[in-house]
């Protein structure tokens, strides 16, 4: 499938043939094969399509597997959780992160992995040839794009709480754009782009033509100034994402599912990349969308809309000393656990004070960052351990959200009578 | 660069991130001939100046394809 393009690019000039040259009886495509390329590039279609599928299945698979699985936490604060978006990241990189890109991307590798060729005189590429340049590159682009995901969640955490919550509806709105943009629904969309200065651009392409062993990692590294769509949508989400440690798993779990996609076509021609991106849209997008609607949860949660949830546990909290004096008082616990807050909806009586029992157990992540948007409280809890929240008298018939410091779990406090 | 340049557009289908319109630029640049390539991925069109004696509209249109891409002379 990987038909290395490179020898329409830049065919060696004529040089005496090489001890280190492979004999290679692979011909160049003929002009008149428009037919047959038609042929092949349904079947190409129909390939991607079935990896797509398996794809997507491998990486559910995998996540129910280790659903289990955590990540460890980072003095303090809230970092990963095995949480659903990462995995949406993974499978909006596997699907189209390899592809989107890949034009250019791959064009700029191929371009380098020949010129390569022509300064050692090797007749064509072989594959072995390929297999360390597209490495390196590979690489190289992880740990610049791991970088800038850290560096871009770094920013992140430095934004107020109280515009993180904004954050994370623009970040969600912006993403389902970016979906726009893949459909094409309206050339306004278009707009979201982003293009390198000419100078920078200049660079790129005089360094793919050197065939130095080192362009790879140069190159790959800076790819980092070339992102499409789907990009900069996940890069958007790294700044959402409130935590250095957080930003740099988002966007190294992106490249990472982007990179098997981009070893298989890299050098596809590029004139396939348009078809493969057409397969694989439809799954891309109902990931994008899917991260999109948590993070447009996440922000309305944290902005105290928590209502949202309306099934769950309830536990109603008991009422302490005489109900009549001024000493009354009710209390309720909840259980704090890596992905939950248990149960996620506790009934209060109106007009007297609350006393919140927040549990931990083995608590990791963002959970510890407790939370309730209205009353301005937030709270770091202990790994395990007991917390205690005053909460003051309420009206009936409120609904008090309360949440981790992400948006991504929570629960309601509701009032009554 | 003395002989007379010209300028021709072409709407272009098939993009669909600003990368495409980079390649379809860096294709078109290698020809001989070619000057400048512009290509704007928001209003969907390329415009090349290059020296009609070097290279044809033929020649711009199959670099155009070469990246991917199917272009039309507007």
């Amino acid at each position: 499938m990987s038909q290395p393009s490179q020898s329409r690019r830049r065919r060696p000039s004529q040089r005496p043939p090489s001890r280190l040259a492979q004999p290679q009886t692979r011909a160049s495509a003929p002009p008149s094969a428009t037919a047959k390329s038609i042929v092949i590039d349904r079947r190409f279609g129909l390939a991607l399509t079935a990896i797509a599928g398996l794809a997507a299945l491998s990486a559910l698979g995998f996540r129910l597997a280790s659903s289990g699985l955590s990540l460890p936490s980072q003095a303090g604060i809230a970092i990963a959780d095995p949480d659903a978006s990462l995995w949406l990241v993974f499978l909006t990189g596997l699907s189209i992160g390899g592809l989107s890109c890949v034009a250019v991307q791959g064009g700029l590798l191929a371009t380098s992995i020949a010129a390569r060729a022509v300064e050692r005189h090797a007749g064509a590429v072989t594959i072995r040839a390929q297999l360390l340049p597209v490495t390196l590159f590979l690489g190289a682009k992880l740990l610049a794009y791991t970088l800038l995901g850290a560096i871009l969640g770094l920013v992140g955490s430095k934004i107020p709480i109280g515009l993180q919550a904004w954050l994370m509806i623009a970040v969600g709105l912006f993403m389902l754009m970016v979906v726009a943009q893949m459909f094409d629904l309206h050339p306004l969309f278009r707009l979201i782009a982003f293009r390198p200065p000419k100078a920078l651009q200049r660079l790129l392409r005089a360094r793919s033509k050197q065939g130095s062993a080192s362009s790879p990692l140069l190159l790959g590294a800076l790819t980092v100034f070339i992102p499409c769509g789907v990009t900069l949508a996940m890069e958007a989400l790294a700044i959402a994402s409130n935590s250095a440690l957080r930003g740099a798993l988002i966007m190294a779990v992106f490249t990472l599912g982007s990179a098997p996609l981009f070893f298989v076509l890299g050098f596809a021609a590029s004139r396939l990349s348009g078809l493969a991106f057409r397969s694989f849209r439809p799954l891309a997008a109902l990931a994008i969308v899917a991260i999109a609607g948590l993070s447009i949860h996440a922000g309305a949660r944290l902005l105290g809309y928590g209502g949202m949830r309306l099934g769950g546990e309830t536990v109603t909290a008991t009422q302490l000393g005489d109900p009549v004096s001024a000493a009354a008082i009710q209390s309720a616990e909840i259980q704090v656990r890596t992905a939950s807050y248990s149960p996620s909806r506790v009934r209060i009586k109106a007009g007297i004070p609350t006393r919140l029992s927040l549990v931990s157990e083995q608590a990791q992540g963002c959970v510890r960052a407790f939370l309730i948007p209205g009353l301005g409280i937030e709270r770091m809890l202990p790994v395990d351990g007991t917390e205690l929240i005053e909460l003051p008298p309420a009206e009936p018939g409120t609904v008090i959200p309360f949440t981790c410091s992400m948006g991504m779990y929570g629960g309601n406090i509701e009032v009554v009578q | 660069m003395s002989e007379p340049n010209i300028t021709q557009r072409f709407s272009i289908q098939g993009m669909h991130c600003s990368s495409c319109a980079m390649s379809i630029d860096w294709e078109l640049e290698d020809l001989p001939g070619v000057a400048k390539a512009t290509t704007s991925y928001a209003r969907a069109t390329t415009e090349v100046t290059f020296d009609p004696h070097q290279t044809s509209l033929e020649t711009l249109l199959s670099a155009i394809e070469r990246a991917g891409f199917k272009g039309l002379p507007a």
